[in-house]
């Protein structure tokens, strides 16, 4: 390969990992908004989508409906949009159980209990999902789509998977859906109002307690998704899979700015190209890769410490 | 008024609760089937809320314990050094419970040090686990590799600890709340994957055969009268744990604990009266670290082993749980967090699988009924006049 291939191909998978943390930060930086705190247990309701997905997976084969034809293609819509819809409402739930009932004291003790129930969570998926504590193999749902075709093209000499090229089409019409609701409709309104000034917004007439759930719904919907995509990406899911992409969620929303919608995306797609470049031009990339990715990531909030697109502190009496 | 009058009485009191207690903490440990287990846990439980409904009976003895603090401390301090004794008498796997007591010293060491960051300043810091493994590395490199005695090594680990937080809190004073927890959390990350992954500390397998402590010839791994090895690392711990007692309770007491406060409190408000809040801060961030070093070097040591799984971001997430559990800023509270949460997971081993399950659902369910923390912190008190501060 040519140093254009190798930059052509650093991109690519810079992408496909930035769709991914894009949409784990939204929930992030979401959350912080209506209810300022951090949701330590978003990362592990990205694990519980990939394992939904696969429960619903094993359901859908079961009935008959991954065979082929309109039927799978229907089966596939519906286990994307039941995954949503299940993980929105864990998200509903963990937010009654874990960050309202704290919100009120200091911000540190949200912290603590989402804290724990992460780890109630993976190790709940460890103890009861059968072979929990093993790897998981994902099925590679999209390939049969494309069954009638070469599976994948090639530009400058790299190969581009039609089923990966699906995976980030998903991604980013999610985050284009997401940003279109919070941006054009009332209750989208109702939550940059929230995020703005809780009880300004309350004597508005809006309905906070609603709009934080619909916010967590969202949220959580999301990361569910984003469960199945990095299941279908990886073709393995693995119980404590949601440790780690909890801490890169949470960073991308911090580069970007927590609390801005726009800033999450970037700073998912910022985060996944500077792992990429580190991976393929530091000798040694591969092992040091997250070393550097978080080296930059130091670095870059001392010039920028509010983050790229984030509310420019401004100290007040 | 307190009355410093010494009374007898009252002092056989303290000694007879807190020898049973005492002897009740020993049954515990050897308590080996699940339900006698739980049954004891909710007699401790009753016990707790009768003294919370008949609060007039209970409160004649509180009195008399907060009356007679030196009395109180006393009796504690010559339990605990009786312990290593009278443990090989009372207790079936002794080793086993010397060496989980010696680790909750350790996580004493660190819960406190990093309760002068968290509590007293409120910088989140998310790498403790990465300065304790700056210092358990340090101390075992200069070990293994040059051979350095072990009375230099112990202090050399809280100081290389702190040379990392000096070099990290150059960009952690540029950032406010979240952004500097992130800065710490990559930061903890950064060292772990670091050390995964160069070969001059091991990498994965981590240092191995460290030399245990030997102080003026005196090696750690001889048998004092009988009893185990660990009963040296036993006392010496005690000794650490109670240096950082002293010290975060001259901290908390002095005009440097009050400056910290008012940075965490409000720091325009701090800045207005003439406190410079990021001098004072690093000062806290550096202390901490120091204790927090010295901890690790302790650690490695005694286990003699060390890699960088001991000192991943669940470990920090831990001594972070101990302090915020406990209470923050209050000494005591953190000690009784971090007991609660080394001590009751490692009995909870009889119920092995579920035992971090159990784990994270206590950290959920805790800050539901204690919202600032098992014992919270209590306004200073600094003249008799203004004893009766309402919340």
């Amino acid at each position: 390969m040519g140093t254009e291939a190798v930059i052509v191909q650093i991109i690519l998978n810079g992408l496909m990992l930035g769709v991914q943390y894009a949409l784990i930060a939204v929930g992030f930086t979401l959350f912080f908004g209506v209810l300022d705190v951090i949701n330590f247990s978003h990362g592990d309701v990205f694990m519980l989508g990939a394992f939904i997905g696969l429960i619903l997976i094993n359901i859908f084969s079961k009935l008959h409906m991954m065979t082929g034809g309109a039927s799978y293609v229907l089966a596939l819509f519906l286990i994307f949009f039941l995954c949503m819809l299940v993980t929105g409402l864990i998200g509903i739930i963990f937010e009654r159980i874990a960050v309202k009932p704290v919100s009120t004291g200091p911000p540190l003790m949200a912290l603590l209990a989402t804290l724990g129930l992460a780890i109630a969570i993976r190790e709940a998926v460890r103890l009861f999902y059968p072979l929990g504590s093993e790897n998981k193999q994902f099925p590679e749902l999209l390939k049969p789509i494309f069954a009638g075709t070469s599976q994948a093209f090639e530009i400058t000499g790299v190969v581009i998977r039609y089923d990966n090229l699906l995976i980030f089409g998903i991604g980013i019409a999610v985050i284009i859906f997401a940003s279109l609701y919070i941006n054009k409709t009332k209750m989208g309104l109702g939550i940059r109002a929230v995020a703005q000034d809780s009880e300004a917004a309350m004597m508005m007439g809006v309905h906070r307690n609603r709009v934080v759930d619909v916010t967590f719904l969202i949220g959580s919907a999301l990361a569910g998704l984003t469960g199945i995509l990095n299941g279908l990406f990886y073709n393995a899911v693995v119980f404590n899979m949601g440790a780690m992409g909890g801490i890169i969620g949470f960073s991308a929303a911090v580069i970007g700015g927590l609390g801005n919608i726009y800033g999450a995306i970037i700073g998912g797609f910022v985060f996944a190209m500077t792992q990429a470049f580190s991976a393929a031009f530091i000798p040694k990339g591969s092992e040091y890769m997250d070393v550097v990715a978080f080296g930059v990531l130091i670095i870059f909030l001392v010039f920028k410490p509010s983050g790229l697109l984030g509310e420019k502190m401004y100290e007040r009496v | 008024m307190m009355t410093r009058t010494f009374n007898f009485i009252d002092f056989l009191k303290i000694a007879v609760i807190e020898v049973a207690i005492f002897f009740l903490i020993m049954v515990f440990f050897n308590i080996e089937s699940v339900w006698t287990l739980v049954a004891g846990l909710i007699l401790v439980v009753a016990v707790v809320v009768y003294a919370k409904v008949w609060k007039r009976q209970f409160s004649s003895f509180a009195e008399i314990f907060s009356s007679n603090k030196p009395a109180v401390l006393g009796v504690l301090l010559v339990l605990l050094l009786l312990y290593p004794l009278v443990g090989p008498l009372m207790i079936k796997q002794n080793t086993y419970w010397l060496l989980t007591l010696i680790q909750t010293g350790i996580y004493i060491i660190l819960a406190l040090g990093l309760n002068i960051q968290l509590g007293s300043t409120g910088v989140l810091n998310l790498a403790v686990a990465a300065f304790y493994g700056i210092g358990g590395y340090t101390a075992g490199l200069l070990a293994l590799r040059l051979g350095i005695p072990t009375i230099i090594t112990l202090p050399m680990g809280g100081i290389v600890a702190a040379l990392f937080g000096t070099i990290l809190y150059v960009p952690l004073y540029k950032t406010k709340g979240h952004y500097m927890a992130l800065v710490t959390l990559a930061f903890g990350l950064m060292i772990v994957l670091a050390l995964d992954n160069t070969e001059f500390t091991g990498g994965p397998q981590g240092l191995k055969a460290i030399p245990e402590i030997s102080l003026l010839g005196y090696s750690f791994l001889t048998k004092p009268g009988g009893l185990h090895f660990y009963t040296n690392y036993y006392y010496l711990t005690l000794f650490i744990v109670l240096l950082a007692v002293i010290i975060s309770y001259r901290f908390y007491n002095s005009w440097v604990g009050l400056t910290l406060a008012t940075t965490r409190d409000d720091e325009i408000a701090a800045k207005c009266c003439g406190v410079n809040s990021n001098i004072w801060k690093g000062i806290s961030f550096i202390t901490g670290n120091v204790m927090i070093g010295v901890a690790g070097a302790l650690y490695a040591h005694m286990i003699g082993f060390i890699s960088p799984h001991n000192f991943s971001f669940a470990e920090s997430l831990l001594i972070v749980a101990m302090v915020i559990l406990g209470g923050l800023d209050n000494i005591l509270g953190i000690i009784v967090g971090t007991v609660i949460l080394w001590i009751l997971p490692e009995k909870m081993r009889v119920i092995t699988e579920y035992r971090i399950f159990i784990y994270g659902i206590l950290l959920l369910v805790i800050p539901m009924f204690r919202p600032r923390g098992l014992l919270p912190f209590k306004p200073r008190k600094y003249h008799p006049s203004v004893v009766k501060v309402k919340d």
